[in-house]
């Protein structure tokens, strides 16, 4: 993730925004023209994504805490 | 939220920018039909280049770059001839494809029109509107939207809204906004002066969805209570990329055109066409179109109806939104869509590749029917009744006329049930 984008400081509650740089298909650095917005559900955040170098669409959800469900034991 | 990068790329739509090409491959209205009535030329603006659009003696319509290449002054006071549009000036004439056709003051031997050349874009009338393309040829054709080529009473309201046209782009993808901004808060502006509100727009959501179809986005809607057999959720209505909102029910079909006079002003038209089933629609001699204010005389914006309070809100957001400190929620789903929407189509143009919705089929662009509700809402006639009431339409020199015409299709839908 790249370095924290200034526009947020002036939002407290707002978590320090960190775009995502690169691609989780292709690997490749995002350019300029690839579509990254920052989402927010809950405590999450989302980074809705579309690379223009392989065209992939994804959603990165960042976390924090690994989470793991138990199943009925 | 967006980066600044993107956010600019996002926005700009001058020469150059990556969004202003994509812009270029798409016809956007430039003047009403009328507005070249009382006087042949008119100075306009679009996609931040100053243009004078005239109707030259012969009929013929012309969109070319305001200053005369001479010296400078403005073409738009220049003078309407059979051939073309010649320079207040001097007397330079040129003609809609910018060619110069005569320099008055050099001699004709010299060659030297033949060296100097506007810069002239192609214009066509449609429905009432003059349209223009400013991108690469070969152009695509003008697309003939149903709403633009059917029959019915046709209805333009316009504004000049002070803001970057993307912003009203992605009200448009924003379903739950109808429920707040045109429920409850017209409801909470109503009360205060003791007035009833609309009931549709106070209804609920309980799920939005967004499909891409050839000419852009679906958008659908499924309110508290209803089956998804609705048409608000089985049929939708489109978002045409990139600048145009179709919307309608009970009769009324309304295109919602944005279009970007540069980075921060938008031409904003409401074009309408009233159509009821069941009624004889009267001829138009005319089309009436009509500015309508959205601010007072303290410079306050009025927010008593519809599209004044969109207006509000697309303002306030500042000329360009600045969408580094937004802070966007999963109900805002399609306003992500719809900029990932943007960038694919600004790549495409980078690679050399037409963008979405280009028509170049003589055939397929006789008339090209888009997805509508009939019933909007769950309502009919007294939807479109309500809509006219309730937003620019109050404005209309033909208001009383169009209100009938909803009366007169409910009269006959009322005797048709009761014959049944």
């Amino acid at each position: 993730m790249s370095e924290p984008g200034g526009g947020a400081a002036s939002n407290l509650s707002r978590p320090q925004h960190r775009d995502v740089a690169y691609c989780p298909h292709c690997g490749e650095h995002l350019p300029a023209e690839s579509l990254v917005v920052e989402l927010w559900e809950a405590d999450e955040t989302i980074h809705h994504l579309w690379c223009n170098g392989c065209g992939f669409t994804c959603d990165v959800v960042q976390a924090d805490t690994a989470t793991a469900h138990e199943p009925e034991h | 939220m967006l980066s600044q990068e993107r956010n600019e790329m996002l926005t700009r739509v001058g020469p150059g920018t990556k969004n202003g090409e994509l812009m270029r491959r798409y016809w956007h209205p430039v003047a009403t039909a009328g507005d070249l009535d009382e006087w042949p030329s008119k100075a306009v603006r679009l996609l931040g280049e100053d243009l004078v659009l005239f109707r030259d003696g012969g009929g013929k319509l012309g969109l070319v770059e305001r200053k005369c290449p001479h010296r400078g002054a403005s073409l738009a006071y220049g003078v309407v001839e059979e051939e073309g549009l010649r320079c207040g000036y001097h007397g330079w004439l040129w003609d809609n494809e910018g060619n110069c056709l005569h320099q008055p003051g050099e001699t004709d031997k010299s060659g030297f029109k033949d060296r100097v050349r506007l810069k002239a874009y192609k214009a066509e009338e449609m429905g009432g509107l003059i349209w223009a393309y400013m991108g690469p040829e070969p152009a695509p054709l003008l697309p003939r939207f149903d709403i633009f080529v059917r029959d019915g009473v046709r209805d333009i309201g316009h504004c000049m809204v002070p803001c970057n046209f993307v912003q009203i782009m992605e009200n448009s993808v924003d379903p739950h906004h109808v429920e707040w901004l045109h429920g409850r808060y017209f409801r909470f502006i109503n009360e205060r002066r003791g007035l009833e509100s609309p009931g549709f727009f106070q209804q609920k959501h309980r799920k939005i969805a967004f499909d891409l179809f050839e000419y852009g986005i679906i958008k659908r809607r499924l309110l508290e209570g209803q089956s998804e057999d609705v048409e608000d959720w089985k049929t939708g209505h489109p978002l045409v990329f990139p600048n145009m909102l179709y919307v309608g029910g009970g009769g009324l079909y309304q295109a919602q055109i944005r279009v970007p006079v540069d980075d921060t002003t938008t031409w904003h038209i409401f074009y309408t066409v009233h159509a009821p089933e069941g009624v004889d629609l009267p001829e138009q001699d005319t089309i009436p179109a009509y500015d309508f204010p959205f601010t007072d005389e303290n410079g306050e914006h009025i927010v008593d109806f519809v599209e004044g309070q969109d207006i509000m809100a697309w303002v306030t957001q500042g000329p360009v939104a600045d969408r580094t400190t937004e802070t966007l929620g999963k109900s805002d789903m399609g306003v992500a869509r719809l900029r990932r929407l943007f960038f694919e189509e600004m790549d495409k143009v980078h690679r050399g590749e037409d963008p979405l919705g280009m028509v170049r089929d003589e055939r397929e662009n006789e008339v090209i029917v888009l997805p509508i509700e009939k019933k909007k809402m769950g309502h009919g006639a007294d939807f479109a009744r309500d809509w006219i009431e309730s937003g620019n339409t109050r404005h209309s020199p033909q208001k009383d006329l169009l209100l009938s015409l909803y009366e007169e299709a409910e009269t006959s839908q009322t005797s048709e049930t009761a014959n049944v």
